[in-house]
């Protein structure tokens, strides 16, 4: 039984690698090793990033006798890694699985489907703690190799996996709280999501700051982590101290018998529980939309209801419009900082300022691309679509609220980025206007551009909405293609400039841009909208 | 009130649909049956202006559903086999984005909302989201935004699954009445004998050509639905 429980949960795993999620077919044998592959370039990638880390701390504090609290420190980032990387799965896989209750009707003890379930979470978790660990590892034996230290740090990762499960297993249970019982999910999921990627940010660039901090105060860090007995035995087992590693060991199957312990009695309870809105009994009469409105309303409120209930949707999808209003308010914060750079710049390009107005809608440019707000729009109706086929409205009024939303949802963040840096740079009114007109029309192309290629590309079969927003062929071309056209705004500037000041190509860019978007939504009425309904 | 003729439908090589003629006048209760991959979703799709349709002609009311969609699609209510209705809504926002495509008035659509909510049991649930319905629950809130505006031809695919018994009398009611009213229904279903007491006409499709339509009497005589049905698929 529970070979066959394992057979299950590892063809689970595996159909990541050897199904495709769009059509639910196996993979060629050549596109399975290519997304093999995939995975192990992502993976050297993300360990070698890691390794300049870990080098870079153990080359700082071994020699000065801290082995020990290089590996701590180490160990605690992979600790983290490794349970932020893994709790989401944990909470989808764990409390969520589709097949939970199918397996909880057959004769099968609960705690055996726990424990099988447990196992792919501890795999999940240990593919992300390897992936700071190996690194880790490395730099660790180029500083101070030894045979037994090495075996004994390849057994604190398995170990260190253990506690990645123990604390994936709680944080999974809460979280599966939490979603239980938040009302407005989508953007806390969103709020929370970008929090983490802000704090990413903010550690990458003061990593040199942190390091440097670390090595300067490893004595006073040395006696406050000592205090922290398992942290202190994770670093001295590190060093091949074998004492501390049985202590660790002691802990982390201590955790793990405990996690296991907790889990079981409750697993029933955990899977079957309230699984959010559908217990909870709501009266629609106190909900106000009663309102009656028209059709171009309807469709329009409709597409911003699906934007703001997939928190999926909006980080994929709506990520620049954070970055264009970032932009914004630091560049009005730092106005004096940035002016001093262009000057510092300007110093050795003196080009540079007549390209201020190309260079700021470059900018803005790029950071609109990665608003790829239509392009997954017709798929996602996905199963749905028989709703808008069935009802009396024309196709191109639907195509139109989708060009709508992406169109009230970019032009005020890209106008404010384009009018902050046009002010922090000082430009001519007009030029600024130029500027900010070219960064509209962008905004319109991406949207238009991405609703055409949906409609050329749809993929209405999916089971996952995350497949037509992130791995969709019109997605990837709207960003890539908008980086691509923001690099030929500039390029073909400095190729022209002197024959052609910066305003006037910009109205250039503004003819051209207008007639591209002319010809698209002239395409999207006719021919577009004739394809939207024989979908 | 609907008039399908010389319908014809192909996928690739295969003929779904292939030469089928009815005539549905107000009124009636109009059944389709036949076996799975017969051509009755085709044709329903076909009328609904869903699929496009190779060759034939289909007016409703006078309006053809090829020239004049939107004109066909506000007189017709459509209940597919599976009720794939909007995951991010709740109930009561599927039902008002119905309602505000129909340009259904406030008060209207607050009255026929709260009546058919009320008879469907469905009151206490229309404030949840879709995504946390079942799928006997979505089948009645399919129902129920068909019915909002008050149609005049209704098109069912399967609609008795997924109800339950309760729910499944007061459809059938419900579909009596609006008949009563003037105006008419056109379901595909596979239970005989819904089929037999509730239709007043029936048609057999069988790999898309139409074997046998009329009167329940005419179809049937004196024997059963299911016999005739059986001896008329070997």
């Amino acid at each position: 039984m529970l070979k066959a429980l394992l057979r299950k949960q590892f063809l689970e795993l595996n159909a990541f690698y050897f199904q495709n999620k769009k059509t639910g077919k196996n993979r060629s044998k050549a596109g399975t090793i290519g997304f093999i592959i995939l995975y192990i370039v992502l993976f050297v990638y993300l360990a070698f990033m890691f390794f300049m880390l870990a080098q870079s701390l153990a080359g700082a504090l071994i020699p000065m006798g801290y082995g020990w609290l290089y590996y701590a420190l180490m160990g605690l980032v992979a600790l983290a890694f490794g349970v932020f990387g893994s709790v989401f799965n944990t909470y989808a896989g764990l409390y969520h699985a589709k097949d939970n209750e199918l397996l909880l009707a057959m004769p099968i003890p609960p705690r055996r489907i726990l424990l099988v379930r447990m196992l792919g979470v501890y795999a999940m978790g240990m593919l992300y703690t390897c992936i700071l660990m190996v690194p880790t590892i490395v730099a660790g034996q180029l500083n101070a190799s030894g045979v037994w230290p090495l075996i004994s740090q390849i057994l604190l990762t398995i170990l260190l996996g253990l506690v990645v499960l123990a604390l994936t297993c709680f944080l999974g249970w809460i979280v599966a709280l939490i979603a239980a019982r938040l009302k407005n999910k989508s953007f806390i999921t969103v709020i929370l999501s970008l929090a983490l990627i802000v704090l990413y940010y903010v550690i990458y660039f003061r990593v040199n700051t942190v390091i440097r901090h670390i090595t300067e105060h490893a004595e006073q860090l040395d006696s406050g982590m000592r205090k922290l007995y398992p942290i202190y035995a994770f670093g001295r087992a590190a060093e091949g101290d074998a004492l501390s590693l049985l202590a660790f060991a002691a802990i982390a199957l201590v955790l793990t018998a405990l996690c296991v312990w907790i889990m079981s009695r409750s697993f029933i309870r955990i899977v079957t529980m309230n699984r959010g809105e559908g217990a909870k009994k709501t009266d629609y009469r106190t909900q106000t939309v009663q309102k009656a409105s028209g059709a171009p309303a309807a469709l329009l409120r409709r597409e911003f209801k699906r934007f703001t209930a997939s928190p999926t949707y909006m980080l994929n999808c709506g990520l620049g419009l954070v970055l264009l209003l970032a932009a914004a308010v630091a560049a009005l914060i730092k106005a004096d900082a940035v002016r001093g750079a262009v000057e510092r710049v300007a110093q050795t390009m003196p080009g540079l300022i007549p390209a201020l107005p190309v260079l700021l809608c470059g900018a803005v440019i790029l950071m609109a691309a990665l608003n790829p707000i239509s392009a997954p729009s017709i798929s996602l109706e996905g199963k749905t679509i028989w709703i808008l086929q069935s009802l009396p409205v024309n196709a191109s009024d639907v195509l139109t609220a989708k060009l709508r939303m992406h169109l009230y949802l970019c032009a005020g963040p890209t106008l404010l980025c384009a009018a902050a840096l046009a002010f922090v740079l000082r430009l001519d009114f007009s030029v600024a206007v130029y500027a900010a007109v070219l960064s509209l029309l962008a905004t319109m192309l991406f949207g238009s551009l991405g609703l055409a290629l949906n409609l050329l590309r749809p993929n209405l079969s999916w089971t996952n909405e995350t497949v037509p927003i992130k791995q969709s062929m019109p997605v990837v071309v709207v960003i890539f293609g908008g980086w691509f056209i923001a690099g030929a705004v500039v390029g073909l500037y400095f190729l022209l400039r002197k024959f052609c000041p910066a305003q006037y190509y910009l109205l250039g860019c503004i003819v051209v841009f207008a007639l591209l978007c002319r010809l698209l939504n002239g395409w999207l009425k006719r021919s577009g909208a004739e394809k939207f309904a024989s979908l | 009130m609907l008039n399908i003729s010389h319908l014809t439908k192909t996928y690739g090589e295969k003929k779904a649909v292939d030469d089928l003629s009815l005539h549905i006048a107000p009124g009636e209760i109009y059944g389709f049956i036949g076996h799975n991959g017969a051509g009755k979703t085709t044709t329903l799709k076909s009328v609904v202006g869903i699929l496009q349709f190779d060759s034939g002609e289909i007016t409703i009311a006078g309006h053809s559903v090829k020239t004049e969609p939107l004109a066909c699609k506000k007189l017709l209510a459509y209940i597919p086999d599976n009720p794939d209705l909007y995951d991010f809504m709740t109930g009561i926002q599927y039902l008002n984005f119905v309602a505000d495509i129909f340009e259904v008035p406030a008060d209207t659509r607050r009255e026929r909302i709260n009546r058919y909510a009320e008879t469907f049991e469905l009151s206490g649930d229309l404030g949840s989201a879709v995504s946390s319905y079942s799928h006997g629950m979505k089948q009645k809130l399919a129902v129920i935004s068909a019915l909002i505006h008050d149609p005049k031809l209704i098109l069912m695919d399967e609609p008795f699954v997924g109800l339950d018994p309760k729910a499944s009398h007061i459809l059938k009611e419900i579909m009596r009445d609006l008949c009563d009213a003037g105006g008419a229904i056109f379901f595909s279903t596979h239970v005989l004998e819904v089929a037999e007491k509730l239709c007043d006409k029936i048609a057999i499709i069988r790999a898309g050509q139409l074997i046998r339509s009329g009167t329940m009497e005419e179809v049937k005589g004196d024997d059963s639905l299911e016999d005739v049905f059986l001896e008329l698929e070997e």
